[in-house]
Parts: C-alpha cells; sequence; structure tokens
C-alpha cells in the first residue's frame, strides 16, 4: 500500500492517521477535511468552550501535526469512484489511494422548515459555538433551545452556568430529556435543570419560528403558544456527512456508512442489501454503522467520542493488514455527558434494554448506578456521580460479548 | 478540564498528595505520568486498563502503586483513550 488517503479530520481521521504511522506505514498519507480548522476535539464545544473555562487552542487534537501528512484543508470530498480508486474534491483535484479511510463523521440536522435570517443556530463545530458566544455577548438574554439530547443539554447548562443573567428555556417533544439513557437519568437531569434556572417544556411540539425582521423573535409551540426568544439553538440529532459518496456503490443505511465487524465498508448490493466489503476502504467514527456494534435488533450507530477513537485506530490498522487479517472490533461503547452537576457515563448499549435496576447508590442523593437488561442479560449501565464501577460492567459486557454465540441470539 | 475538583494523587508515599504522579514500570523502561490538574475523572482509562487505573467514589482518579510490567500496552491504551490527555507515558 503506498498511497492513503483519509477523508475527515475529526477524532477519527486523526486517530486513523497517527496509527497508520505508528504501524509503520511510510507510503503517502493525504488527510482532507472541509473544515479551515486544525483538527479539534468537540466535547468541550458545548461544556467548557462555552464557559469560557477552555480556549480553542486548548482544545486543538495534540499529535494531528505530528504524523507527516499532507494536508488539505477548507476543500470538501465531493465524490468517490471505487473503480479508478480515486475521491474526487471541490475544487475539482482528484486524490488516487490504495487504500481510504472515511471519517466524516456528522453534521448538526438543520431544522426541518423555514427558519428566520439570524438568530437560529445548530451546534457541532468551533464556528457554531463562536456564533453562539457572539450572540450571548452581543446581548441575548432570551435563550431557546430546541431537542433535551446531550448536545441540548449541555448547552442550556453551560449558558445558564456563564452567569451573565441568560434565560433558558429547553424544549423538547418527548417526555424526557437525554431519553436514550433511560432510567432515572431522565427525572434527575430534569430537577437539577430547574433548580439550575432552567424553564423545561416537555411534550412540547415545535411548530415553527417567529421573526422580528431578519431576527427570530419567538418560539412556535405546538399548541400555538409562542415563547419569546432572542437567540435558538436547534439540537435535534445529527446528520451523517455522506451526501458526497452518493452513487459510490456503498450501503448507506439511514445516511451511514455501513462496515463490517472488521470495518471495511460494504457496498451496495443487489435489492439494496449489504453486499460484500470493500478492501480498500474503512469507515471510522460517526459516520459509520458497524457489524460490530449491535443490540438485538441489529446494528446500532454510535455517536461516542471513544468509539471514533477506537474505530479510528483500528480501521487503520486493518486497512494495512488486509481483510484476511483484519481484527474484529471488540470495543465496549462508552459514553459520559456532564450537566448541571450530574456527571453521568455509560458503557455499552443502556438505550436498548427493556429493564432498569438500581444497582448502587440512589436518586435522591443523586448517585447511582443503573444497570440496563434485555431479556436477563446486562446490555449496559449508567452511573450518575459514581463512576466507580462502570469499569466492572464494561468487562461483564465484554464477557458477554466474549461468550455470545450468534450475534443477535436471545442467550439468557 | 477539571477546574473546581480536588486534584489527587494516591502517591507511592502513603498519605501525599500532589498534582501530579508517577509510576515506573521499572523492567520494561515505561514511565506513567499523571497530571491530577488536567484529569477529569471520566474514567475511560479504568475501562482500558482497570488493573491501573480507577476511580474512587469522588469519582477521583486512583493509579495503582506498582503496575505490573506485563501491563505495559494496555496502559498505553489507556492514556490513547483519555480524552483530555491527562496520561503520559514514555518509553513504551
Ligand atoms: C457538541 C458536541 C459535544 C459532544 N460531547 C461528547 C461527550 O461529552 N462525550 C462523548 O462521548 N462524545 C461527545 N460528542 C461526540 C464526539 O465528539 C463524536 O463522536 C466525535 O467527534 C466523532 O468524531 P468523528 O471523527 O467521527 O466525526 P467528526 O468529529 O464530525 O469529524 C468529521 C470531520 O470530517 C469533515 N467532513 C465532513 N464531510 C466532509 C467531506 N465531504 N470532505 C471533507 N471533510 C469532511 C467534518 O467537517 C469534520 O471535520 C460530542 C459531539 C458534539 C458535536
Ligand atoms: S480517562 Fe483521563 S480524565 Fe478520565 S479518569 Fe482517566 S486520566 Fe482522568
Amino acid at each position: 500500500m503506498r498511497e492513503v488517503v483519509v477523508v475527515g479530520a475529526g477524532l477519527a481521521g486523526v486517530r486513523a492517521g497517527e496509527s497508520l504511522r505508528a504501524r509503520g506505514f511510510d507510503g503517502a498519507l493525504t488527510v482532507v477535511s472541509d473544515e479551515r480548522e486544525l483538527p479539534y476535539d468537540r466535547p468541550p464545544l458545548t461544556k467548557q468552550v462555552v464557559t469560557g473555562d477552555l480556549t480553542e487552542a486548548d482544545i486543538r487534537l495534540a499529535g494531528a501535526e505530528d504524523f507527516g501528512a499532507r494536508w488539505i484543508r477548507g476543500t470538501a470530498a465531493v465524490g468517490l469512484d471505487r473503480e479508478r480508486r480515486r475521491v474526487r474534491l471541490a475544487d475539482g483535484a482528484e486524490l488516487p489511494y490504495d487504500g481510504l479511510v472515511l471519517a466524516t463523521g456528522a453534521q448538526a440536522r438543520a431544522w426541518p422548515g423555514v427558519v428566520p435570517a439570524s438568530g437560529v443556530l445548530t451546534v457541532r463545530g468551533l464556528d457554531d459555538v463562536r456564533r453562539l458566544r457572539a450572540a450571548v455577548d452581543g446581548g441575548a438574554r432570551e435563550v431557546v433551545v430546541v431537542g433535551a439530547g446531550f448536545v441540548g443539554v449541555e448547552l442550556a447548562s453551560s449558558l445558564t452556568e456563564l452567569g451573565l443573567g441568560v434565560r433558558v428555556t429547553l424544549v423538547e417533544p418527548f417526555a424526557r430529556p437525554l431519553r436514550a439513557l433511560g432510567g432515572a437519568v431522565s427525572g434527575l437531569v430534569a430537577g437539577a435543570a430547574r433548580r439550575a434556572g432552567v424553564v423545561l417544556r416537555l411534550g412540547a411540539g415545535v411548530r415553527g419560528f417567529r421573526a422580528v425582521g431578519e431576527r427570530v423573535g419567538g418560539v412556535e409551540l405546538a399548541d400555538g403558544e409562542v415563547l419569546p426568544a432572542e437567540l435558538v439553538v436547534v439540537a435535534i440529532g445529527m446528520t451523517p456527512a455522506t451526501g458526497w459518496l452518493a452513487g459510490a456503490g456503498l450501503a448507506l443505511p439511514s445516511g451511514r456508512i455501513h462496515c463490517d465487524e472488521r470495518l471495511f465498508a460494504r457496498t451496495a448490493g443487489a435489492g439494496g442489501e449489504a453486499g460484500v466489503p470493500d478492501p480498500r476502504i474503512v469507515v471510522a467514527g460517526d459516520v459509520a454503522w458497524c457489524d460490530a456494534v449491535r443490540s438485538a435488533d441489529g446494528p446500532v450507530p454510535l455517536e461516542h467520542w471513544s468509539n471514533a477513537a477506537a474505530q479510528g485506530e483500528l480501521a487503520a490498522g486493518n486497512l494495512l493488514a488486509g481483510p484476511a487479517a483484519a481484527e474484529p472490533y471488540g470495543h465496549v461503547p462508552s459514553f459520559w455527558t456532564s450537566a448541571f452537576g450530574l456527571r453521568i457515563r455509560s458503557v455499552g448499549l443502556p438505550g436498548t434494554g427493556d429493564r432498569v435496576v438500581v444497582e448502587e447508590g440512589d436518586p435522591g442523593a443523586e448517585k447511582l448506578v443503573e444497570a440496563h437488561y434485555r431479556e436477563g442479560r446486562l446490555v449496559g449501565a449508567v452511573s450518575v456521580n459514581l463512576g466507580r464501577r462502570l469499569a466492572e460492567y464494561a468487562r461483564r459486557l465484554q464477557g458477554e460479548r466474549a461468550g455470545e454465540p450468534v450475534p443477535g441470539g436471545s442467550a439468557a | 478540564m477539571g477546574q473546581g475538583r480536588a486534584a489527587l494523587c494516591r502517591s507511592a508515599v502513603p498519605g501525599s498528595y500532589g498534582m501530579s504522579c508517577v509510576r515506573e514500570l521499572g523492567e520494561v523502561g515505561m514511565r506513567i505520568t499523571v497530571n491530577h490538574g488536567l484529569c477529569d475523572g471520566l474514567g475511560q482509562c479504568a475501562l482500558v486498563a482497570p488493573e491501573v487505573f480507577s476511580l474512587d467514589d469522588d469519582e477521583r482518579l486512583v493509579v495503582a502503586p506498582d503496575p505490573a510490567p506485563e501491563l505495559a500496552g494496555r496502559v498505553a491504551a489507556a492514556a490513547r483513550a483519555c480524552p483530555v490527555r491527562a496520561i503520559a507515558v514514555e518509553g513504551a
């Protein structure tokens, strides 16, 4: 393998580049990113970067400059020709490859309707947070956050922490914030958010936005009520960045790139099924839909830092090793978030269980560990301010997997 | 990260605490340095190398006093798994 191209310079792409060199790849390495920024870490964006506890320089991804790559920044990949093994760029240039790492991550999902020209943001990157801070520093005090997933909840927390008198309303069409984590977590988050002064509108759908001239002036709920707003943050999930792969012949279930257990991209087979893997293309990070990460219902997409890091590393190794010598992805999912003084961690896939048991601590004291079971079998665990035992659960989950005869089987 | 959280290091000397702590894996010449000022108690390291890294009841990181040399590979992996790069390894 002489030429490797990495598309996407987020965590997954950078770890893949580092790992290629660490494993002795000394050929030509090109990293393509549509962002102009030097690679940076996303988790602090909604936390310490909003509050000002970390600067932009603090969140640069260490190591990105060290692995002897040719960097192409501010230019998107717009097409892939697998037959000729070339990546086409927005400026018309073509990059030939022997090996290709697809790590384009995701974008924030845009509001699916009309939005006023200014005052409505999404948050995925550094630029978004700069705009958010500029709006607040420019005097916006009435902020509505739409969507109480982890991005929305973290932002609500950071904005209230600023101490600038920002009034935050968090609107969520489902009844529970952070509902993906299940169990008692939603209730704890809701309580802590209210105590911090956040107005929660749970079970409230958003119909659209009101504008005052060019700017947003309010958020209209499904029942017709209008919440005043000087700034709106839409945090309704993410859209995988795979638009540029349409027509490349890869399997793209729900927009993600389907990859096999060894992270090789699966081609689009006949009849819409995922077909054989392409031995020259590996996938890593938020953009991946990996056969190795699954619940009893099938593959589960992950949007976790640790997954992007681990897949980036393994994808690079497997690309060099080739499919026959490649290793399966065996990482136990793990995730953390923190908001309103609650430090929340998870291992496994808690959202996929059918029963939740508080195994340690006490929701009343805002300290607990909950285990999630499916048909009697451990599928995940979540802690709030009590992460000490999660490593044990991770080990148990690893064991469950090792002993698993058939993926998706229902051993008790 | 880690602002506002007490940094703790149970160093090799019982009862002594500091901002960073150092462990040597003598036979393999590996040195682990944990910067407790950076560490945010995320526990990602403990998922990878639980024999060496663990959290206490207050989610502060505890580093085993005398890690076994054969754990060097996993210690290096734990350092890579730390989201804030609070763990440095030299001589791996
Ligand atoms: C605000 C925020 C907070 C988060 N907090 C946490 C947390 O607390 N804990 C946790 O576990 N996880 C958290 N995450 C998730 C974690 O950051 C992601 O899982 C991780 O960033 C995924 O890395 P990635 O490299 O796969 O994708 P990305 O980081 O999205 O990187 C992909 C890169 O590819 C670029 N790109 C896209 N399309 C193209 C193209 N066509 N051509 C060239 N380049 C392209 C993108 O611009 C981007 O730079 C958070 C994410 C966000 C957004
Ligand atoms: S992973 Fe890093 S931040 Fe987390 S406990 Fe370990 S050293 Fe601290």
